[in-house]
């Protein structure tokens, strides 16, 4: 079986990857890293039967920090996300980049290290280290590789992140500091800290404090609305594998804060400020939809639809169920893969024509009837029809959060009308690329999949359609670790 | 051995510190700057080597050595600044060297 | 396979999965082989054969099937320790009817279809579509829980939105199958909200354990108002899917598909699922009368408003459409009396006489090349013979001209009514069993009577679409023969069947009660036949002219409602939408930045003149914080 030694390598591998793919030149840079990434995609699967992994090494002992990492079921399954959207996003790159092709790749690798590395640690100093080396590869794939208004894009999404942070460096050190009062010793281990807090819980409003710290910090990598202004305007400028792996990955780390960091550390204050923050939560789910139909860019429509969806994954967290939690994990999966492939197939598109204008497009599917196919499948995902991945992760967030005790079920009914603003606006969407009657010569011209877009799209529909029909291999281990945390929330609360 | 008194030693550091601080602040001429600054590095080492006899320690004489180098490597730094400066400008006023104005 | 239950899981996975199988096959086939007639053959005949096996299965296990039984294949979504939700089928006598129907009537669709569709590019596409459709409607009548109706649920509903928009380079056709998909989830909507209150209640979705824990009783009132609210939801995705008033608005729309898909799904199948769900869930209702009584509202405001448009479209298919709307209503009627055998009834023999009516009129729209206007019809008996005397036994079927089984099913509907006492409910459905026969009637004489007044020559239609129209004429004669009254010598065999499943007032057996009944049939007879006479004298020598006052511009622009739906929402949400992207993102938060950054530029602006450049002014800076620090050390001493 595996054992510590597989964390390492789960850690370490794309670090030297990043050193191999930055050192390599000419034209075997992409065949390298993307042997890499499918190596380490390979590396991430063996650790499929895993049910949890700890490895610890002493860093600082006098300050307790630690080399500690730790494998569990919600880490795994967003490094295996990681590790495939990496994989074909830079299969998708070949081809398409051009220039500075071994940064490129570089750049692509070091992201994946960093949110690995931020995924597994368990150590709070290491978290924050991460957390902020995340946005180093991505604000140089953005401003460099990115469209025209790329400065104001990388601005704007830096500023916004790092902002939120600094507010949660502060929270990390008046976490670490309570420990110290409490016990007379020094320990940045999350697990510790866990221990210690769930035995001795900090009295409230200290706890509120240092929450409000952690949620905005999350709030605005989710991004929860108000604080998702930043998202529109970086998937636009980005690269389109740079859009994949900000949206399948990155946002993922905000949800994946609260889930292991602040609601299991500080449930009081989570309590207390659930319901604004469903409240939030709704108002995104409600507003990104409707304001994602009235784009005419395809890729920010596809972005305020992120925001739409991920409003649904800090509902269920936010609601406090069991059910809307593994609801909302498996949400977190879906939407990597969805919108993922969707900016993949806005890409396709952009490849070609230079626009993603809506309306340069029209009739598409008599000119590119498979690439149709796999669009509306797709978008049919996003939409949460049954059968798809999307529907099964709604579901259980609906009916999660209509058990809660935090919010009224109102609530969960307007977030549900989602299901219905979601379908307005990819159908239009659907319909706008695809029917009616193609108006621009230039389209005609437009190739259909070839190989290479097989490569790519099969294994994201097939994924669409595994997860919709048997989600339990990701379901089961979810479920258990989620009950696990739930164990250490006071029944109160829940 | 008459021992003189540690204030009238740290006057004298003073002194010599307000003396080159002064210098410093209202001289134009960059030469005399670097003068200036080497007073300063005296007064303060006057006072280290004082107080090294107060402490009856050698504490206060290294850092005295330690202090020398810093000036010496310092004023050849600031040497080849000025010889610089006044190939580019010409002279070696310090209005004009201005460059970093926001 | 010595275990019955597993003959059975195995005869039921077939029948649902060789539509999904052939789905997977004829997209491929009709791609791989293009537009030749080879490819057309394989699918044709593979679709047709497909669904005939699929039909085989149902009918092998409706006849095996004693009572009811449960086959499950695998775990499909697990809440948690407790409760699951499978992939399973639950067999009894409700399904089971109703899974023959969609087979069945899917089968001589398909057939058609492969008539009428000949030489189409999309072929194969289409049956891909059709296909998945009846693996839909099979996981919607089949399923055992709740998330698996609602599988299929959705899953017609976007079969039926592709279908819709089949021929897609129309933009009108593309957005009235976005209109379908949309005003459905509108619906779908509240079958979310019914299965979440009822796993709060009842901890689970599984059909039979819910209605066990509803029946077993004893329920706190809390619990009570979460089944009301399930209610409601279910209300509404009953009207949702089955086009009722307020949602009916997608149904005349989605005539944009081909008319094979019209008799299918927006006729004999898919619509009906919302009679179906709501007579699956009788137990739910039966606790909150009061909903039973909206429902029965709803079901006659729609028969009668629907066929008040019916009367004045000019689109063959148009009229049909409505009428589905209308017959709808008279399904939902019956539901709401708590006469789900009698709306039963009904959806089986309107499955048949309008799953025939509207390949009727297919079968004329192919013979007059795609010509829909009625206006431009007329005359055409002759030419089109078999068409003819199916449709005509279609149209009297519909009318209610006894002893055709829409006469019969929809006696009974009459019967529960009257013995209902409520006047309004009363009044419309009489007044829709006129409506209906009189624009029937005006179909049937518009199309096949008078002078021909169209621009092609007509031509009776192929073999596979006429033997089809055959056999469902005849279904449409005798299939009143299922539920014929006790009280007029039948055996209520329907009845007898369903009673097992729902709950219905059984009728009496005096003197009396026959004497009623017979009175009411002679009725509704006679309001079908004025009905007929009234439109046979009033459009024998149509020759174009219409109804001119402009009160009937009214039901002519069918009550504007499309038009107030959209003023009233689609352009509100389209300005909110805007407003929330421009003014709540646009100008509140990114101006609230902007500001931020624009004063942090500002305020900078004005302390960079502190750097000066001067080494000896920064000097003096430091000199002055020295000194200041110093101050502060000696006042602090």
């Amino acid at each position: 079986m595996l054992n510590e030694n597989y964390l390492l390598v789960l850690v370490l591998f794309p670090f030297i990857a990043t050193l191999i793919v930055a050192f390599t030149r000419g034209n075997a840079v992409s065949w390298v890293s993307i042997s890499l990434a499918a190596i380490y995609f390979v590396i991430a699967l063996l650790g499929f039967s895993v049910k949890e992994l700890h490895y610890t090494a002493v860093w600082y002992a006098p300050l307790g920090l630690s080399y500690g990492f730790y494998l569990d079921a919600y880490s795994y399954f967003l490094i295996l996300l990681s590790a495939f959207l990496t994989l074909i996003s830079l299969y998708y790159s070949r081809g398409v980049i051009h220039e500075k092709l071994a940064a490129y790749h570089a750049l692509f690798h070091a992201l994946q290290a960093t949110v690995v590395a931020c995924l597994l640690c368990d150590d709070l100093v290491f978290f924050y280290v991460f957390w902020e080396a995340m946005l180093i590869p991505m604000y140089f794939i953005i401003g460099i590789w990115g469209g025209p208004r790329r400065i104001y894009a990388t601005m704007k999404f830096f500023l916004f992140t790092f902002a939120g942070s600094l507010l949660m460096l502060i929270g990390l050190i008046a976490t670490y500091v309570m420990y110290y009062k409490g016990t007379g010793q020094w320990s940045s281990s999350f697990h510790s800290l866990l221990e210690y807090y769930q035995a001795h819980p900090l009295s409230v409003e200290t706890q509120r404090w240092i929450f409000l710290s952690f949620i905005i910090s999350f709030a605005i990598k989710v991004p929860l609305f108000p604080f998702h202004t930043w998202l529109p305007d970086a998937h636009v400028e980005a690269p389109t594998a740079g859009s994949v792996i900000l949206a399948g990955v990155l946002l993922k780390m905000g949800t994946y804060g609260l889930m292991r960091f602040a609601v299991p550390l500080f449930p009081e204050a989570a309590a207390h400020y659930a319901m604004p923050l469903c409240l939030l939560s709704v108002i995104g789910i409600i507003l990104g939809a409707l304001v994602a139909w009235r784009q005419t860019d395809i890729k920010k429509l596809i972005a305020y639809s992120s925001v739409s969806h991920l409003g649904f994954v800090t509902l269920g967290i936010f609601m406090m169920t069991e059910i809307g939690w593994n609801g909302a994990y498996l949400q977190m999966i879906n939407h990597g893969i969805s919108t993922g492939a969707l900016f993949l197939l806005v890409g396709f598109l952009y490849d070609q024509r230079h626009t993603r204008d809506i309306s340069a497009y029209g009739g598409l599917a008599k000119i590119l009837p498979a690439y149709s196919v796999v669009l509306a499948i797709i978008a049919f995902s996003s939409v949460a029809l049954p059968g798809t991945n999307g529907f099964i992760g709604e579901l259980l967030i609906v009916i999660g959060s209509f058990q809660s005790k935090v919010a009224s079920w109102g609530w969960v009914v307007a977030a549900s009308t989602a299901a219905v603003l979601g379908a307005i606006y990819m159908l239009h969407l659907v319909q706008k690329i695809c029917y009616g009657k193609n108006q621009d010569p230039q389209n005609e011209q437009l190739y259909d999949f070839r190989f290479r877009e097989w490569v790519i799209y099969i294994p994201l529909v097939a994924l669409v359609f595994i997860i919709g029909f048997y989600p339990e291999w990701l379901l089961g281990p979810v479920r258990e670790k989620t009950m696990q945390i739930f164990s250490t929330i006071p029944q109160h609360l829940r | 051995m008459m021992s003189v008194p540690i204030s009238y030693l740290l006057f004298l550091s003073f002194g010599v510190f307000c003396f080159g601080a002064c210098g410093f602040l209202i001289r134009k001429n960059a030469l005399s700057l670097l003068i200036c600054l080497e007073l300063m590095l005296s007064g303060v080492n006057i006072a280290f080597v004082s107080f090294s006899r107060l402490h009856q320690n050698e504490a206060g004489n290294i850092l005295y050595f330690l202090v020398i180098t810093v000036a010496a490597c310092e004023s050849a730094v600031g040497l080849a600044l000025i010889l610089n400066f006044f190939r580019i400008k010409k002279n070696i006023r310090l209005e004009e060297a201005n460059a970093l104005e926001g | 396979m010595d275990n019955p239950t597993e003959i059975l899981s195995f005869v039921m996975g077939a029948a649902a999965l060789m539509p999904l199988l052939g789905a997977c096959l004829w997209f491929w086939i009709g791609k791989k082989f293009g537009n030749e007639k080879v490819a057309e053959k394989i699918v044709s005949v593979g679709a047709v054969s497909f669904m005939a096996v699929s039909f085989f299965c149902v009918l092998y296990t409706f006849l095996n099937v004693e009572g009811s039984a449960r086959v499950t294949f695998f775990e499909w979504i697990r809440f948690n320790s407790k409760s699951a939700v499978n992939f399973a089928f639950l067999l009894d006598p409700l399904s089971l009817t109703l899974g023959l129907v969609v087979t069945g009537i899917g089968t001589l669709i398909h057939l058609y279809a492969s008539g009428y569709m000949h030489g189409d590019p999309g072929f194969g596409r289409f049956f891909t579509y059709l296909n998945l459709f009846v693996f839909s409607m099979l996981m919607l009548t089949f399923s055992d829980s709740l998330v698996g109706v609602f599988l299929g649920w959705e899953g017609v509903g976007l079969c039926s939105y592709f279908l819709i928009s089949f021929w897609f380079s129309e933009e009108e056709n593309a957005n009235a199958g976005k209109k379908a998909f949309i005003v459905n989830r509108i619906g779908d909507l509240g079958f979310l909200i019914a299965m979440c209150a009822l796993f709060k209640v009842f901890g689970t979705l599984n059909i039979p354990e819910l209605l066990a824990a509803v029946q077993a009783g004893s329920l706190t009132p809390d619990q009570l108002f979460w089944i009301k609210i399930a209610c409601f939801g279910l209300v509404l995705g009953a009207t949702g899917k089955s086009a009722q008033i307020p949602l009916y608005v997608w149904l005349p729309d989605a005539m944009a598909g081909p008319t094979p898909v019209s008799a299918l799904i927006h006729a004999a199948t898919m619509v009906t699922a919302g009679v179906y769900l709501t007579c699956r869930m009788q137990p739910l209702f039966l606790l909150n009368l009061e909903i039973l009584e909206i429902l029965a509202f709803i079901g006659g405001l729609t028969a009668i408003f629907a066929a008040s448009i019916a009367i004045f479209q000019n689109d063959i298919k148009k009229v049909l459409a409505y009428s589905t709307i209308s017959q709808l209503g008279f399904m939902f009627l019956a539901v709401g009396l708590i006469a789900p055998v009698a709306a039963f009834f009904h959806l089986i023999t309107h499955a048949c006489f309008k799953a025939l009516l509207f390949l009727g009129a297919g079968s004329v729209i192919h013979g007059l090349h795609h010509e829909q206007d009625m206006r431009h019809m007329g005359g055409i008996r002759k030419k089109m013979p078999l068409t003819f005397w199916t449709v005509t036994i279609g149209v009297f079927a519909i009318a209610g001209i006894p002893p055709l089984s829409g006469f019969v099913s929809k006696d009974e509907i009459l019967h529960f009514t009257w013995h209902s006492h409520r006047w309004w409910l009363i009044m419309f459905a009489f007044t829709t069993a006129f409506l209906t026969s009189f624009y029937m009637g005006r179909l049937w004489v518009m199309t096949f009577f008078g002078k021909f007044r169209g621009h092609h020559e007509a031509h009776e239609s192929p073999v596979s679409m006429t033997a089809v129209l055959i056999v469902l004429a005849i279904l449409s004669a005798i299939a009143g023969a299922l539920n014929w009254p006790e009280l007029w010598g039948g055996s209520e065999r329907l009845n007898e069947y369903l009673r097992a499943v729902v709950s219905q007032a059984a009728g009496e057996h005096t003197e009396e009660a026959f004497y009623s009944s017979l009175k009411l049939a002679g009725i509704s007879s006679l309001v079908g036949i004025a009905g007929l006479t009234l439109a046979w004298f009033r459009y024998r020598n149509f020759a174009g002219e219409e109804f001119k006052a402009p009160i009937f511009r009214i039901f002519k622009n069918k009550y504007y409602i499309d038009e107030i739906y959209d003023f009233a929402v689609v352009q509100n949400l389209k300005r909110i939408g805007y407003a929330l992207w421009k003014g709540v993102d646009g100008f509140v938060i990114d101006g609230f930045l902007n500001g931020c950054a624009s004063v942090s530029t500002k305020a900078s602006l004005r302390f960079r003149r502190l750097q000066t450049g001067m080494t000896q002014q920064y000097a003096l800076w430091v000199w002055i914080g020295f000194l200041l620090l110093l101050f502060g050390a000696w006042s602090l001493r």
